[in-house]
């Protein structure tokens, strides 16, 4: 007989008593379950988790009393002196280990559904098997429960204390891992592809720690079964990888929150400029995998002098309550941003308001605020003569009321059909309405009510400039540009299939129009000023979202190269503002 | 000075437990057919010696040889021709003498259930005892029958009268290590007991803060280092010098 088979036949009968008393247990459970529920679908279901539970038990029980108690008597030193390789030890542990888990998980499978055969019904039989088809993913996490729980039977001497220290080991390295995870991605290491696929992740882990294990107890048979030499051995990848864990976790926040604005990684996403073109307010991002992209960092950015100040590590700028655009800001009108600080603690929040003035031409105020204190969210494209009211309604329609004067007009629907602004657009004419409706457009007069169909095929919300004084809006063949007073085209359309239009955003009344080929994102990116006539070709790294007219004094927007540069409205000068 | 001969050879071995020096540049040479006994105080590195010779140890620094074998990389290789009796031996309490040996057995390719059987026989170890059962100097009987049932090229015994009555002492002393010594093989014992080394034993190493600090011919160390005295009286003198320098 081999070795091998010699130490796993000795192991065997080292733990026959277990090995009887563990399926007699899970008879008597099973038979209690089977007893205990009524019903037929309940006891089935109870029979399945009581099933799993069982298998997992018996794993656990199995793992954590491989090493455990031989170590704690010494017999770990008197197997070191047999003329056998500590591999070959190890090894068959791990079977025993396997086999014996093997072997409660089937018959904690057979008996459970043999009970349900002999003495159930079909229907409770069918309810097990279901109840257990969702765990079969999850069964390579046996193995790594049995993996993790013969390491920890390295480290202590009795198999509770192991099988307690597996599972907070196990949970440990979960909650290390998922900021880990995340620092990683923020290196340009993504391995979300990797991880998706749950059984691989399972078994990498499972022969990780088998691995770990193999380590530590060859080691510690090279010192006669040395229990300090495993435990350490055993032990410090654990506590290392824990603190590299931890270390990421601290990296990725401090990445996240810290950052400078030459970072490579750091997505420009927005930007709010200052009425006189002279600040703006940048809202820059890291891009993460999924959709736990971290709150963007806020920065004051002194157009002129190129100086910059981060506004908050953790910020929110408020924008147009119906468009979502950012918010031109001067002296009276200061732009605001709440900043959730260092911490995710968020009963409590800073308000910072950036408005035109003081020294340096900004002046910044701070203010802390509690979340539930509110903040009245602005906009600038509704009329002074109109009052707009969205009501949100739980399990029904949204409503949206338009109130001139004494009169009023009400608007029911679903959210996306009663959007303030984008869908019904108050015109700068008092009284008179814009509303997108079953692909028309309308002109409503609240005077008597009366509606006009001034446009058929649309297919798009109400797309406004920035001052609200011009309309883009698509048909299925083309985007039009209307003038919102009258809702009649200010130019010929653009035909949808040359170029997507959008419009760039601006603090003044500027109209310039951005036009980018379908799928070919690597071309430059026209610019159209509808004012002047000027026609512009900027190359653009689309992974920002920034482009912004900053008044007489350009467009800022990332270059292709990634830096941040402002270019003259007729592209003739270039001045580069972030250097990246 | 090498032996041609030497079943074990050892040179400036050197083992650590945390700052403590076991160890410590040790040299070692043990000629073929000879009974050896190390002798030293507690925590000399008597034990500590052994086990790195039958490779369940792997020293700091140093190498040795034992039977042309390197002990650290080819330790399961040493332990099937070696014979090594442990100072403790611990094994599951509800495992008996006999299958406790069948076990042993199915690692050695020599292993002769005959001569286990004439062993315990010769020692009067019950076979059938369950070790949870077993007394001190039964377990230490067990010990010695696993170690010499495969008819080892070199015996290796750490302690091996300790707990044994008068009779099996005489039986283990003169029977079997007397056949072994006669039969050409080696043995390299650990014991407290001057007289069982003075029965038994042909050469003499004293071990001090783990080095060799004296050895020799069992009959000229003692003339030497005594004047004429026996072997305890010889090593008492030997360390009373010490101590007086």
């Amino acid at each position: 007989m081999s070795a091998f088979l010699s130490l796993l036949v000795r192991q065997v009968r080292d733990n026959r008593g277990a090995l009887v008393v563990a399926p007699l247990a899970s008879a008597v459970v099973l038979g209690g379950v089977f007893a205990w529920f009524p019903g037929p679908n309940a006891v089935g279901e109870a029979t399945a988790y009581a099933i799993g539970s069982l298998t997992v038990l018996w794993t656990l029980y199995f793992a954590a009393d491989s090493f455990a108690s031989d170590g704690a008597t010494g017999r770990l030193a008197t197997l070191a002196l047999l003329p056998v390789r500590a591999r070959t030890l190890w090894s068959s542990r791990v079977a025993f280990v396997a086999l014996a888990s093997v072997g409660q998980g089937l018959f904690a499978l057979g008996f459970g559904l043999g009970l349900h055969g002999a003495l159930g019904s079909e229907l409770s039989l069918e309810a097990s098997i279901s109840g257990m088809r969702p765990m079969l993913p999850w069964l390579p996490s046996l193995a790594v429960i049995a993996a993790a729980a013969m390491v920890a039977s390295l480290v202590v001497e009795t198999a509770l204390a192991a099988m307690i220290g597996s599972l907070l080991s196990l949970g440990a390295i979960g909650l290390a891992a998922a900021p880990a995870w995340r620092a990683l991605a923020l290196s340009g290491i993504d391995v979300t592809p990797a991880l998706r696929n749950g059984v691989l992740l399972q078994v990498l882990l499972a022969v990780a720690f088998l691995a770990l294990g193999a380590h530590a107890f060859v080691r510690g048979q090279r010192r006669l079964g040395s229990r300090s030499v495993r435990a350490w051995q055993a032990t410090w990848p654990v506590l290392a990888t824990l603190t590299l864990g931890s270390i990421a976790s601290a990296a990725e926040y401090s990445r996240r929150t810290a950052v400078e604005l030459e970072n490579p990684r750091l997505r420009y996403r927005s930007a709010a400029a200052s009425k006189d073109g002279r600040h703006v307010v940048l809202e820059a991002h890291f891009e993460l995998p999924g959709n736990d992209g971290p709150l963007p960092s806020a920065w004051l950015l002194d157009i002129e002098s190129g100086q910059r100040e981060l506004l908050g590590r953790a910020a929110d700028v408020l924008s147009d309550r119906f468009t979502g655009r950012q918010l031109a800001w001067d002296a009276e009108h200061p732009l605001r941003i709440r900043d959730f600080g260092a911490l995710v603690w968020r009963d409590r929040v800073e308000l910072i308001e950036v408005a035109i003035g003081g020294e340096g031409g900004a002046r910044v105020r701070r203010e802390m605020m509690t979340m539930d204190a509110g903040f009245s969210f602005q906009t600038t494209l509704v009329p002074s003569w109109a009052n707009v009211e969205r009501i949100r309604r739980r399990g029904s329609d949204d409503v949206t009321v338009v109130r001139w004067g004494d009169r009023e007009r009400r608007f029911d629907g679903q959210m996306g059909r009663v959007w303030p602004v984008r869908v019904i657009f108050p015109t700068p004419e008092p009284g008179v309405l814009l509303v997108v409706r079953d692909g028309q457009l309308l002109r409503i007069d609240m005077a008597d009510d009366e509606e006009h169909v001034l446009l058929s095929g649309v297919d798009s919300w109400i797309d406004p400039s920035p001052d609200g004084s011009a309309l883009l809006l698509r048909t299925k063949d083309a985007s039009l540009v209307l003038d919102s007073r009258s809702g009649s085209p200010l130019r010929a359309p653009f035909p949808r299939d040359e170029a997507y239009v959008a419009w760039v955003d601006a603090p003044d009344a500027s109209k310039v129009l951005q036009l980018q080929s379908h799928g070919q994102r690597e071309l430059p990116t026209r610019l159209l000023d509808l004012d002047t006539g000027v026609e512009l070709e900027i190359e653009r790294d689309h992974r920002h979202q920034l482009l912004l007219r900053v008044g007489a004094r350009g467009y800022l927007y990332v270059r292709g190269d990634g830096d941040l540069v402002l270019t003259s409205l007729d592209g003739s000068s270039e001045r580069v503002l972030v250097d990246r | 000075m090498k032996h041609e001969t030497s079943v074990i050879s050892a040179r400036n071995l050197g083992v650590k437990f945390g700052r403590k020096h076991v160890l410590d540049g040790l040299d070692l040479d043990l000629p073929q057919g000879s009974v050896t006994a190390l002798v030293g105080g507690n925590g000399a590195g008597k034990s500590t010696l052994l086990r790195v010779l039958v490779g369940a140890l792997v020293p700091d620094r140093g190498s040795a040889r034992v039977l042309g074998l390197d002990p650290t990389r080819e330790g399961e290789r040493v332990r099937e021709r070696v014979g090594y009796v442990a100072d403790r031996l611990e094994i599951q309490p509800r495992t008996r003498g006999r299958e406790w040996l069948e076990f042993v057995g199915s690692f050695r390719r020599t292993w002769d259930p005959a001569e286990a059987q004439r062993l315990a026989e010769l020692l009067q170890l019950e076979l059938d005892t369950r070790f949870g059962e077993m007394s001190k100097g039964t377990r230490a009987k067990l010990a010695l029958v696993a170690a010499l049932a495969h008819r080892p090229e070199l015996l290796v015994l750490d302690e091996p009268f300790s707990g044994l009555d008068v009779e099996t002492r005489l039986a283990v002393t003169q029977g079997i290590l007397g056949h072994l010594r006669d039969d050409g093989r080696s043995v390299l014992l650990v014991s407290h007991s001057t007289n069982d080394v003075e029965r038994v034993a042909d050469r003499v190493l004293v071990l001090e803060q783990g080095r060799i600090v004296r050895g020799g011919e069992l009959e000229s160390f003692a003339a030497s280092a005594s004047g004429g005295l026996d072997l305890e009286s010889a090593l008492l003198r030997g360390k009373l010098e010490e101590v007086m320098s």
